[in-house]
């Protein structure tokens, strides 16, 4: 692939990367190190893709990998959170019930998983299916569903216990 | 939170809220080096080894045309010594090459790193306490063998007069140094690696547990 083609290709799955920045760094600093990371090991793996899976499968491959197991910053982002202002976010998102706010509160709440969670909402909520999820983690799709609906529950007492004002 | 309710808000994030980067952007991108840990590792292994190789390298050189060359053997030292650093860096240097596959399933690659890392680490601990002892009896031959006799006396006696007592100088000696680099190497690994190795272990624990 030529660089120009490469180019395109990170243009076209912009979003792909940048939500996997998102949820795993907590700084503008942070996001952009992680995103030039991630392109950085997608060009250098690209020669050895041998479509025996889908390019976007692929290509979460290598953001997950880079994001989880090789970029030690996240650490830094995951300790720096804060519970109270991740709960405040989510009243005022009934409050405001609009679009941004409810991405907001919605990474906000992942930022609280731990970073295999994180990685299993957020290939969910791309709609993809438990066969390329598993694919994708190497975990399999029995285990998947049974980790999916605790991470469905851990969100939902999270925004009750906060209804309820505890 | 219903994440089901969610999902079309969150596909829809991404390209919206963010701008995508230039071209010349991504292109600069390519030219970079990574900054992930291995790619780090690997890239003060060569520096390391280069380091060793002038600076042993030069010795040796200076040890070969000083003295009117009464100190080859000296020069031989340092050779032998740089080449087996570099022997220990190849190796490292392997490891940590082998350790990174981006490209694999999130859980292989962990479980591949935390193989090769704690490979890689057995690796450190062991060629790097065994490295002491070796060059310390090397250097003690070579000096033996090298200076008149008795030219260095107590610690190089000649023949004759070695007893008991200097044999057991020397083994103790040996030992207490030897103990030295282990515990060192054991604390700089536990420094250097210690933190990363118990970090992928947690991570792969969470892809495991049902």
């Amino acid at each position: 692939m030529t660089q120009p083609e490469f180019v395109q290709l990170i243009r076209d799955n912009n979003g792909l990367i940048l939500k996997v920045c998102n949820l795993y760094t907590a700084t503008v600093q942070d996001r952009q190190d992680l995103y030039q990371e991630i392109v950085i090991q997608l060009w250098r793996a690209i020669p050895k893709f041998r479509h025996e899976s889908k390019l976007t499968t692929w290509m979460y491959r290598v953001a997950l990998n880079t994001a989880i197991s090789d970029y030690r910053k996240q650490q830094r982002a995951i300790a720096t959170s804060d519970l109270d202002l991740f709960t405040k976010e989510i009243a005022d998102q009934a409050e405001y019930a609009d679009k941004e706010e409810k991405l907001k509160s919605l990474y906000a709440a992942i930022s609280h998983l731990p970073e295999i969670e994180k990685a299993i909402v957020m290939l969910y909520l791309e709609d993809k299916s438990y066969e390329e999820m598993e694919d994708i983690l190497g975990i399999n799709q029995n285990n998947l569903r049974v980790k999916m609906n605790r991470i469905k529950e851990k969100l939902r007492q999270l925004t009750k216990a906060e209804a309820h004002g505890t | 939170m219903e994440l089901d309710t969610l999902k079309e808000i969150w596909q829809d994030a991404g390209d919206k809220n963010e701008r995508a980067p230039r071209n010349s952007e991504i292109m600069e991108m390519l030219n970079k080096s990574p900054k992930n840990p291995v790619a780090k590792m690997m890239r003060n292994v060569l520096i390391e080894m280069t380091l060793i190789i002038v600076l042993f390298g030069g010795v040796a050189l200076f040890y070969f045309i000083a003295f009117k060359g009464r100190f080859i053997s000296i020069a031989w030292v340092y050779i032998i010594t740089a080449a087996l650093y570099v022997f220990y860096y190849y190796r490292k240097w392997k490891l940590l090459h082998s350790m990174q596959c981006v490209a694999c399933q999130v859980k292989s690659n962990l479980q591949r790193q935390v193989n090769k890392l704690t490979s890689y680490v057995r690796f450190y601990l062991v060629s790097g306490t065994a490295i002491v002892p070796v060059i310390f009896i090397f250097l003690g031959f070579l000096f033996y063998f090298k200076f008149p006799e008795g030219a260095l006396n107590p610690i190089f006696p000649p023949s004759k007069e070695v007893t008991l007592f200097t044999w057991t100088a020397w083994i103790v000696s040996l030992t207490a140094i030897t103990l030295f680099a282990w515990w060192g190497n054991r604390y700089f690994i536990k420094k250097l690696y210690g933190q990363h190795i118990l970090r992928l272990k947690e991570l792969l624990s969470q892809m495991e547990e049902a």
